[in-house]
């Protein structure tokens, strides 16, 4: 690694680990919702889209996307004003509610799940990829499923990690280019669409593969696309610990995430209604130009190998922050490699499920996150942030677990299992499709935690702030 | 606020460097700020509005209607 990299990965470590204070503080709504459109398009919008419009009408599509993606962001905004408020990276300031060791619990959650994000953006654009060798009559290996889009999904992780070694000054970079290619060439893409085959063709299409029942059908698509609304929980503390302003941080990751996001869930969702197919890259072949094709693939090519960039660059500084001696190389191999056990198609065809299990895990964390912000951490209970940074302070509550936001994990997991079974999609208490899973299981997280910190945890321990607390009352308040 | 300030800052793997850098950070956030946490007026930056959270909740109610109008 050359020293101008290692200086570049070394400041952003060093940067990671000390708190942001007012003056480090660089972003602006605008910025962030920039930054969240570029994030935010990408294999996991387009694939969601697809299973949408595989399994509901066009005009239940549009809302069923948009539901699922902002009602969940909406639950879960306020993580954005919390490091914003702080200033922490997000799983260091997280020991204050779940305890330092129940912490790194969730750094490993969110590190080895992550894996799956990285798998589906390189998976996909290896689908693009073959579509397009196949388009210019190219060899057939390179052509077919099966090597041909895993050879090229390897090469997208490669690359995608290669930039995220090079370091934060060539990843802003990347990211700014793509953002603005995207969101142009979506748009145009979107207007071809409705151009070639119109709005009266789009909205009249059936479903190509609707479940049993219509309330099956309506509850699984509202599902998978809240897994992918609630699974920006675990990536908030990133981006807002540097933002200029609470409510810059709450809306621009709330619409750049979310509104402006789904328009790649839509448009996916009327191309699996037309196509009838749920590769979003079939429609390469289908529009029938040289032009379209060497544009799609650019698309899909910027747009995967971009995310994979941005998940893989805040995992390994999350990895290497919580192992500094850890080399940066040794990071980013540790927080890629294991992808490439997951690109192949049975992974990528059992998207839904791993959606689901995404909106289990970042439902219950973000439940547990926003009942801790909302009712528990009020007053002399807010955070210490000095607590946040000694292993041996009140956070490290029993050996290093808060105990009620283990059963609040545990309760809100074992509920959703109850209600929805990813891996057999069926419900053992019948409540799905009535219901659904991932949101009430966040309620469950939120409820439980809430009863466990106030009835127990709360009274075996010191208020954080309390000597603040106290000292305040005596200081005039307009001191 | 004994307790607070006798409280070193205790990272694994963190070199004294850093270790005295996050401290100082620590003492200028607890000077400046800590007192208006007590009274939950925000800390490093800005507060969030209420009119912000309203403006969230009413756009997710609208999607919510609309969807539910849709399958009615």
């Amino acid at each position: 690694m050359g020293r101008g990299i290692s200086n570049e990965i070394n400041n952003e470590i060093y940067f990671n680990a000390v708190p942001a204070s007012n003056k480090d503080r660089i972003y602006g709504m605008g910025d962030f919702v920039a930054i969240q459109i570029c994030f935010g398009i990408a294999a996991w919008f387009f694939l969601v889209g697809s299973l949408t419009g595989l399994t509901v009408n066009a005009s239940e599509s549009i809302p069923i996307v948009l539901f699922g993606n902002c009602v969940p962001l909406i639950l879960v905004a306020p993580l954005a004003v919390i490091f914003a408020r702080y200033g922490t990276e997000q799983w260091a300031g997280s020991a204050a509610v779940l305890g330092h060791r129940f912490k790194d619990v969730w750094v490993f959650i969110y590190i080895t799940s992550s894996f799956g994000w990285i798998a589906y953006s390189a998976f996909l654009f290896g689908e693009s990829a073959i579509k397009f060798v196949k388009f210019f009559n190219g060899p057939e290996f390179l052509s077919a499923e099966v090597p041909g889009a895993i050879i090229f999904a390897f090469i997208a992780t490669g690359i995608g990690a290669w930039i995220a070694y090079l370091g934060p000054n060539t990843l802003k970079w990347f990211t700014r280019m793509s953002a603005a290619f995207l969101l142009a060439v979506l748009g145009w893409f979107i207007y071809i669409m409705l151009n070639k085959y119109g709005a009266d063709y789009i909205f009249s299409q059936t479903p190509a593969e609707p479940m049993e029942t219509l309330a099956w059908s309506r509850a699984s698509a509202i599902e998978w696309n809240v897994g992918l609304g609630f699974s920006w929980a675990f990536w908030y503390g990133a981006w807002t610990r540097l933002a200029k302003n609470e409510s810059a941080a709450f809306h621009g990751c709330l619409w750049g995430w979310g509104l402006l996001a789904c328009t790649a869930g839509i448009f996916s969702a009327f191309s699996a209604l037309v196509l009838k197919v749920y590769d979003p890259s079939e429609w390469i072949i289908a529009m029938g130009s040289p032009i379209m094709a060497v544009i799609g693939l650019v698309m899909f090519a910027l747009a995967n190998i971009g995310s994979i960039t941005c998940l893989v660059y805040p995992m390994s500084i999350a990895y290497r922050s919580r192992f500094p001696k850890s080399k940066w190389g040794t990071s980013v191999i540790i927080c890629s490699v294991f992808a490439l056990i997951l690109e192949n198609p049975v992974v990528f065809e059992s998207y839904g499920v791993y959606l689901a299990y995404i909106a289990l895990l970042a439902g219950a964390y973000g439940g547990i996150m926003m009942s801790d912000y909302f009712l528990i951490s009020r007053g002399k209970w807010a955070w210490s942030l000095r607590g946040i940074y000694n292993v041996n302070s009140e956070y490290k509550y029993w050996h290093g677990f808060n105990p009620a936001a283990v059963i609040a994990t545990i309760s809100a997991s074992l509920f959703y299992l109850w209600t929805l079974e990813p891996l057999t999609w069926t419900s053992s208490n019948g409540l799905f499709p009535y219901i659904t899973a991932g949101i009430p299981s966040f309620f469950v997280a939120f409820i439980v935690y809430a009863v466990a910190m106030k009835v127990w945890v709360m009274r075996t321990m010191t208020p954080p702030l309390e000597e603040v607390s106290e000292d305040y009352r005596v200081i005039p308040k307009t001191t | 606020m004994s307790r607070q300030v006798n409280l070193v800052i205790d990272l694994p793997g963190a070199d004294q460097n850093l270790k005295n850098d996050i401290y100082e950070r620590i003492t200028d956030f607890e000077k400046k700020y800590e007192k208006k946490l007590v009274v939950n007026e925000g800390g490093w930056v800005p507060k969030v509005q209420k009119i912000d959270y309203i403006v969230a909740w009413i756009g997710g109610l609208l999607i919510t209607i609309w969807m539910a109008l849709v399958f009615i």
